[in-house]
């Protein structure tokens, strides 16, 4: 998921929660990404705030070239 | 007194090296000597505690007499009924367990209290667990360590030993199958084989201090702590206000208590269906349980035929990374579709599978397209070997010719 | 006054041509040049069928590197556009993968076949020791190759490799920094071994392939030493001949191409990942797998060195061995060792498979 988190920051982070891999979504109300399957919270940067996830959310790199968004994994 | 125990607390704080009690006791045989070597790797002994914290008397003391004496304030072994009184001095003392453990709460006597065991224990029983019966006595370890009787593994084995004996449960008249369910549900699948420590034990849904088995009207309010999403799904449903009227508990009626296990499809209709245990053949609602299933498996089918597909043209070499990424999607729309089904509404579900279906077909064209152009490939191939095999045998026939001219002249 | 324009055979632009790159010599040669017909004349095609794929490689290896990127964040992705949506990117990526493997394969036929027929006796000395450097160069790119896709496999034999190469004793430490742009392998690692696969090892290639060449020119194809003693042996050729006969071979080859590369199309792989474990078996492409079983074997130390040292030791000296054949394989009188000759090249022919066949199983 690309979330922008200013007008110039990007951050992208795999949908895969590593709790059971299922897709996580943002919540707008509490600026969190939660996991609607056993109700694991992550903030904005990818760590575990709450629930049974064990690990953060994959992070990717973003880097912003003019008019487009690039994202590629880390190496 | 109080103040002599208190006094001689700070004693004991003071000088953690000095314990006669322990010395004495080591040197001992048979059961006289097991507290001191159990309390050895205590978790109060870590923090400067010593025997005479709890069992009062004169650590300092080599003779018996003073050390053990009443004047003193040794208590010996302190009775049942006595036991969660003597573990609250501290325990419900914030000022002392902040010195200690800060973030730790010092409501667990009040929450003793309100509990079965803590009631019964107040009228004079006994035979109800107390702090010692979970913790263990003296070489109590921290519920974080693994080889604690109050880690997550190892607390159903803890409560089972009362509550799965139908000897000593029997004068309560209570049931003991719940260790059995347990142990076969999918949360203890979760605990015991993926080592997920976040999945539920009897504390979890139960309460550790406070035990008590939840309200008819918040088994629901249980499972949602884990399961949000579904008890939202549940609340639009019919069932939630009639099961409320009805007095049945919410999730349970269909899941149960402690043998919940992995749930299916299959649980909708035919033979293993819960909705048939209200719901008649033939009834509207038996029908809506029947459309649901239908359109789950027919997903279900949709992408396991989508994978084959996939998995063939992966095999053969062609490239269909991005297919297989659809595929995800797909499996999602899966799982959404079947926790609809809380909802009792089937266009909630229908959305879901209509969704899924359009991305199954979708990586399944993907699939056969790439197996398309792996035919294509082939066929190039071949036309090319073709092409070849025809320039390898002109060569040879000019060869040929060239040589036998040769050999004439 | 006027001069009589000589009539050239072949009409206006072929005379034009002539005149000024002085083709009739070349022509002259060639009409005159011969190769030896016997039973080991079959032998005689696999120099020209490595110069085929080499020549493959340089072609398919100029498309790629059309679409190619030499950085660690977009080498990957970049095949995988290639393979993915280049028209023909599929199949070109495949023929030069496929194409490396039957090179060297090709080149050691070649020169194991050089070996027993004694083409590398003197005047040939030269063409021998040259020929040996090609086999290295030729080993060096399909190193340095393997690595471009920046896949898992890819990457941990580059670390097994690099390595390796540090455990050569005195200048090991500042080879493998050298080879390694650092002391990890990276994207620095990457672009340097893609500068030496594009640039360095094909000029290096190419300079002394000419040398293998013109010497095989100016001495001619070698006969067996047996039939020469026999007298005068039959021949064929070059042109038409022999030329017509290694055109089939060519066509052949390129039919297997094809047939591997698309029956057969060369993995993707995933994405290097430094930082995860390096996956179970992992192992370097065959023709490194009998030197790479052969050092896994040896004990950890070896009097005073460690087990790699010794062992790089010893496959140098091996190396070298082979590499001065001419020049121990004939006595000082002239006359042939024959069986050491043969001894040496059987056992070095068993020892590589065997222990590759090992090294693939284990």
């Amino acid at each position: 998921m690309l979330i922008r988190v200013s007008e110039s920051e990007w951050r992208a982070f795999g949908a895969t929660c590593t709790h059971l891999d299922c897709t996580v979504q943002y919540r707008s109300e509490s600026q969190q990404i939660w996991c609607a399957c056993h109700n694991g919270f992550y903030d904005l940067n990818g760590r575990v705030v709450a629930g049974p996830p064990p690990r953060p959310l994959e992070e990717y790199v973003v880097r912003v070239r003019g008019e487009e968004v690039v994202i590629a994994r880390r190496n | 007194m109080n103040l002599t125990l208190a006094v001689l607390l700070m004693l004991a704080r003071a000088e953690p090296s000095r314990d006669t009690c322990r010395d004495c006791h080591a040197a001992l045989e048979g059961p006289l000597a097991k507290p001191a070597v159990e309390f050895a790797r205590d978790v109060h002994a870590r923090s400067g505690f010593g025997c005479a914290s709890c069992h009062g008397g004169d650590p300092t003391e080599e003779d018996p007499a003073l050390s053990m004496s009443r004047a003193r304030g040794f208590v010996g072994k302190i009775a049942r009924t006595a036991i969660p009184r003597t573990c609250a001095r501290c325990h419900s003392d914030a000022g002392l367990m902040h010195r200690f453990k800060p973030q730790q709460r010092v409501d667990q006597l009040a929450q003793y209290l309100t509990s079965v065991h803590g009631k019964r224990l107040a009228r004079g029983d006994p035979a109800v667990a107390t702090c010692t019966d979970c913790h263990g006595t003296h070489g109590i370890l921290e519920v974080r360590n693994p080889q604690a009787p109050t880690h997550p593994l190892k607390l159903p084995a803890t409560c089972g030993q009362c509550h799965a004996d139908s000897r000593y449960m029997a004068r309560y008249g209570l049931p003991t199958t719940q260790l059995a369910e347990y142990r076969a549900s999918v949360h203890w699948e979760a605990l015991s084989q993926r080592r997920d420590l976040s999945a539920p034990s009897c504390a979890s849904c139960h309460g550790n201090h406070g035990a008590t088995p939840p309200e008819v009207s918040s088994v629901a309010a249980v499972c949602e702590t884990c399961h949000a999403l579904l008890e939202e799904l549940f609340r639009k449903s019919v069932h939630q206000p009639l099961f409320a009227t009805m007095e049945r508990g919410g999730c349970s009626v269909c899941h149960g208590h402690h043998k919940i296990e992995r749930t299916s499809v299959d649980m909708l209709d035919g033979e293993r269906s819960v909705c048939a245990q209200c719901h008649e053949p033939g009834s509207a609602g038996a029908r809506l349980a029947a459309e649901m299933g239908r359109r789950i498996r027919e997903l279900r089918v949709a992408l396991d035929r989508s994978d084959q597909i996939l998995a063939r043209a992966a095999r053969d070499g062609m490239e269909v990374s991005e297919a297989v990424l659809g595929r995800q999607e797909a499996r999602e729309a899966l799982v959404r579709a079947r926790v609809a089904v809380h909802t009792t509404n089937l266009q909630e579900v229908l959305a879901w599978t209509k969704h899924g279906m359009a991305v199954a077909q979708a990586t399944r064209q993907a699939g056969e397209e790439a197996l398309r152009e792996r035919d294509r490939r082939r066929m190039g191939l071949a036309v090319s070997l073709c092409a070849i095999g025809l320039a390898i045998a002109g060569l040879w026939l000019k060869l040929r010719s060239l040589e036998s001219n040769r050999a004439g002249q | 006054m006027e001069q009589a324009e000589p009539v050239k055979k072949g009409g206006r632009w072929q005379g034009w041509l002539e005149e000024r790159l002085g083709w009739d010599r070349l022509s002259e040669f060639l009409a005159h040049k011969k190769v030896p017909v016997h039973s080991g004349t079959l032998w005689y095609y696999f120099g020209g069928i490595t110069l085929f794929l080499f020549g493959i490689q340089v072609a398919t290896g100029i498309l790629l590197l059309l679409y190619y990127r030499p950085t660690a964040a977009e080498a990957y992705e970049s095949v995988q556009f290639i393979v993915t949506r280049v028209e023909f990117g599929w199949l070109i990526r495949s023929i030069h993968s496929w194409s490396a493997n039957l090179m060297v394969l090709t080149a050691l036929i070649h020169m194991f076949s050089v070996a027993f027929l004694r083409g590398w006796r003197r005047p040939r000395e030269l063409t021998w020791l040259s020929g040996v450097l090609l086999l290295g160069l030729t080993l060096a790119l399909g190193f340095t190759g393997y690595l471009l896709p920046w896949n898992t496999t890819a990457y941990f034999a580059t670390k097994v490799g690099t390595d390796l190469a540090g455990s050569v004793p005195l200048v090991g430490p500042a080879l493998a920094r050298f080879l390694r742009g650092g002391d990890e392998v990276t994207g620095a690692t990457l672009t340097r071994f893609f500068g030496f696969h594009v640039a360095l090892l094909p000029a290096l290639m190419t300079a002394l392939l000419g040398l293998h060449l013109a010497l095989v020119q100016r001495f001619g194809i070698s006969t067996p030493p047996l039939l020469e003693s026999r007298g005068d042996v039959p021949q064929m050729p070059f042109v038409p001949n022999f030329v017509l006969r290694e055109l089939m071979a060519w066509y052949l080859a390129l039919g297997a191409l094809g047939m591997l590369a698309a029956l057969f199309p060369w993995p993707l792989g995933d994405k290097a990942d430094p930082f995860a474990p390096a996956p179970a078996g992992i192992r370097p492409e065959w023709y490194f797998l009998a030197a790479f079983y052969t050092l896994k074997l040896l004990p950890s130390r070896l009097w005073v060195l460690e087990s790699e040292q010794a062992g790089l030791i010893g496959l140098g000296l091996l190396a070298l061995w082979w590499a001065t054949l001419p020049f121990w394989g004939v006595r000082p009188d002239g006359r042939e060792r024959t069986r050491l000759v043969t001894g040496t090249g059987v056992l070095l022919i068993a020892w590589l498979s065997t222990f590759s066949v090992l090294g693939y199983i284990e």
